[in-house]
């Protein structure tokens, strides 16, 4: 039997976002946020989220998948555009206020004390910027495939780095064997203009650049960064895992990871963990199992469970 | 500079050393004051109220619902089949909007995930297309407790859940009046097969090879063995029941009204062609639909438009009043 049920959240815009929660048998010291990846639903791709929060009520946590505005089930617009466009401006914080109303109302339906955010993609980057403006309220948070690299804007004339560059180009070339990337050339609907711009990233030389603690480059999303840092100076626990062969992961590496954290996989609050030979949702059983694992023994480490015997004592405790 | 308001000032640590391409002259370097690029995407609007929850299907499994429509006694229900697999996740958001257009124009929609799919209890692994038709029966089952039996049922479905639709209202032991189906799988065979060449781009994305080819893959499937479609493992009951089933023959059987809106990837095709297998059946009505592919992920983010909206609540009988995105 499912031990779940629908909620309803309401804004002070009087929009509704829907999503499902999920309680464990007993009280829950500890709650998970789960957000859509990128513009699906709460469900996650290939019901990833369902697998994550179904699991983790049976451990003893509660859960939430949550539909932020426009998206799944839940009340807002979002205008028909280039999935980029939107995705930039989930990049940009278009989901913190949402979120924050989420991570509320999860706490207050599950009793929990603590509240974790998660999300893969774009639900990643959402989860780390909500964090970011809400260190009072999030005490945890779990980034999946986290895409640091901004969409880079055509007018900007900026190219990607090159390995991102190169390992893009690559795709393109697998794909040449794709009947269906064929058929989008020959109607028009390729990304002319972006594979223009790998293209030229992937033959452009490399060139030491100074960086500066204040200023941003068109491949850094100064919004990432400032959360980023704003969580490690909380010291709020932030798990990253990337599958190996992920874009977002060359990406991370090849920009945050190496200026910002000086390739470190560890550090003060935040640890990076990947998935071997893992796509960017993870999308193969044993990529999912070794992702739910990581995830899972994080949980445990950080947010351990509370056996019964202690919440008693620490309500009683609470209530002197 | 001033940060923007709630983000940190602390400065981390960067190495001097790191190289990027020559991308970057610093002149283009933005702040943390930098505005959006690109102009507010989200606006508000209000969907009508849904009962959502769960209900038990005839396995005893607990299956997601959500009902859209406040009439008390409505003599139709649209039973909504969503498409399968992951191109269920990507039409959810035009699915649910399509419900709403139905509600607001006075129709009643009953939309579920089949088990193992969605929110729905259950393991998609050792399921196949009988277990899903059997949901479908189990749909028909709750509304009718809900409704009485006199309501009419009517069966709206996607993509391959066409398929299962078709076969609940040809065989199963509940009347179904009517279909509607948007973007149907004429052929499970080559649907399925498009199913494997998605395991192939994945193989591609983490290997960078192709390790197992899809005769390999199908050996497994018949060895019982799992096979993962864009992120959902299915097994040999999925694979042999897809792989057996055609659209013509079932709507060739079924004794009501058909009505088939083709959408094309690109405006202006040919109905009549791509629907050829379905030529020159009694009951079935042919329709060209606009250039929405909603299941798919392309480039765009698709909430449902308003003349594929417009032009569904017509087929179905219903006023093109509502505009699927809400007041």
């Amino acid at each position: 039997m499912i031990s779940e049920r629908p909620v309803e959240i309401s804004g002070s815009d009087r929009l509704v976002r829907r999503g499902m929660l999920g309680l464990p048998a007993g009280p829950a010291d500890t709650a998970v946020l789960f957000l859509p990846s990128g513009l699906k639903y709460r469900a996650g791709s290939h019901r990833l989220n369902v697998r994550f929060a179904r699991r983790l009520n049976d451990l003893g946590y509660a859960t939430l998948r949550f539909d932020p505005a426009g998206l799944g089930e839940s009340d807002g617009h979002l205008s028909a555009a280039r999935a980029e466009d939107i995705a930039g401006q989930i990049e940009a914080g278009l989901y913190i206020g949402d979120i924050r109303l989420a991570v509320d109302a999860l706490r207050e339906q599950s009793g929990a004390r603590h509240v974790v955010v998660a999300g893969l993609c774009g639900g990643a980057i959402s989860a780390v910027l909500a964090a970011g403006a809400a260190t009072d309220a999030v005490q945890g948070v779990i980034s999946m495939g986290l895409p640091v690299v901004p969409f880079l804007p055509v007018e900007s004339g900026a190219v990607p780095q090159a390995r991102v560059a190169r390992r893009r180009v690559g795709n393109y070339v697998r794909k040449l064997i794709s009947t269906e990337a064929w058929g989008r050339v020959l109607r028009g609907e390729s990304d002319f203009r972006g594979i223009g711009r790998n293209l030229r990233g992937a033959f452009a030389q490399n060139r030491a650049v100074v960086p500066s603690p204040q200023s941003f480059l068109p491949d850094e999303n100064p919004r990432f960064i400032g959360s980023f840092r704003t969580l490690e100076a909380a010291r709020i626990p932030h798990l990253m895992i990337f599958g190996s062969s992920d874009n977002r992961w060359i990406e991370f590496e090849s920009t945050f990871l190496a200026r910002e954290l000086s390739g470190s996989m560890t550090g003060g609050s935040y640890a990076i963990e990947l998935v071997p030979q893992g796509s960017h949702e993870f999308h193969f059983e044993s990529s999912k199992v070794q992702a739910g694992e990581l995830l899972e023994h994080w949980m445990n480490t950080r947010f351990p469970l509370m056996a019964p015997m202690t919440r008693t004592q620490e309500a009683s405790h609470d209530a002197q | 500079m001033t940060p923007a308001p709630g983000f940190s000032t602390m400065e981390t640590h960067r190495s001097a050393s790191w190289a990027t391409g020559t991308r970057f002259p610093p002149r283009t370097a933005v702040t943390l004051d930098a505005p959006p690029a690109t102009p507010p995407v989200l606006r508000a609007a209000r969907l009508a109220p849904m009962l959502r929850g769960f209900f038990e299907n005839r396995r005893g499994r607990s299956l997601y619902h959500a009902l859209h429509g406040d009439r008390a006694d409505p003599a139709e229900v649209w039973i909504f089949c969503s498409a399968l697999l992951e191109e269920a996740t990507f039409a959810l958001r035009p699915t649910v909007q399509l419900a709403e257009a139905f509600a607001r124009d006075g129709g009643t929609v009953f939309r579920f995930d089949y088990e193992g799919q969605g929110e729905s209890e259950g393991d998609a692994r050792r399921l196949g297309l009988a277990d899903w038709t059997d949901d479908v029966v189990s749909a028909i089952e709750w509304v009718r407790r809900r409704y009485g039996s006199e309501v009419r049922i009517n069966l709206l479905a996607q993509r391959a859940g066409a398929l299962v639709a078709a076969e609940a209202a040809l065989r199963g032991p509940l009347p179904v009046h009517r279909l509607l189906l948007l973007a149907p799988v004429l052929d499970g065979a080559k649907h399925f097969d498009e199913c494997l060449r998605a395991h192939l781009t994945t193989q591609l994305a983490c290997f960078n090879k192709v390790n197992e080819p899809r005769a390999v893959l199908k050996e497994q499937l018949q060895r019982g063995q799992f096979v993962s479609v864009l992120g959902h493992d299915v097994g040999q009951a999925l694979a042999s029941s897809l792989s057996g089933a055609r659209l013509r023959p079932l709507l060739a059987d079924f004794r009501g009204e058909t009505d088939v809106i083709h959408l094309a990837r690109t405006a202006g095709r040919d109905v009549s062609a791509a629907l050829a297998d379905l030529h020159g059946l009694p009951r079935v009505h042919l329709h060209a639909g606009p250039p929405v592919t909603f299941w798919d992920q392309s480039g765009r983010y698709w909430e449902l438009t308003a003349d594929l909206s417009a032009q569904v609540l017509q087929v179905a009988g219903r006023q093109a009043g509502g505009q699927g995105e809400g007041a």
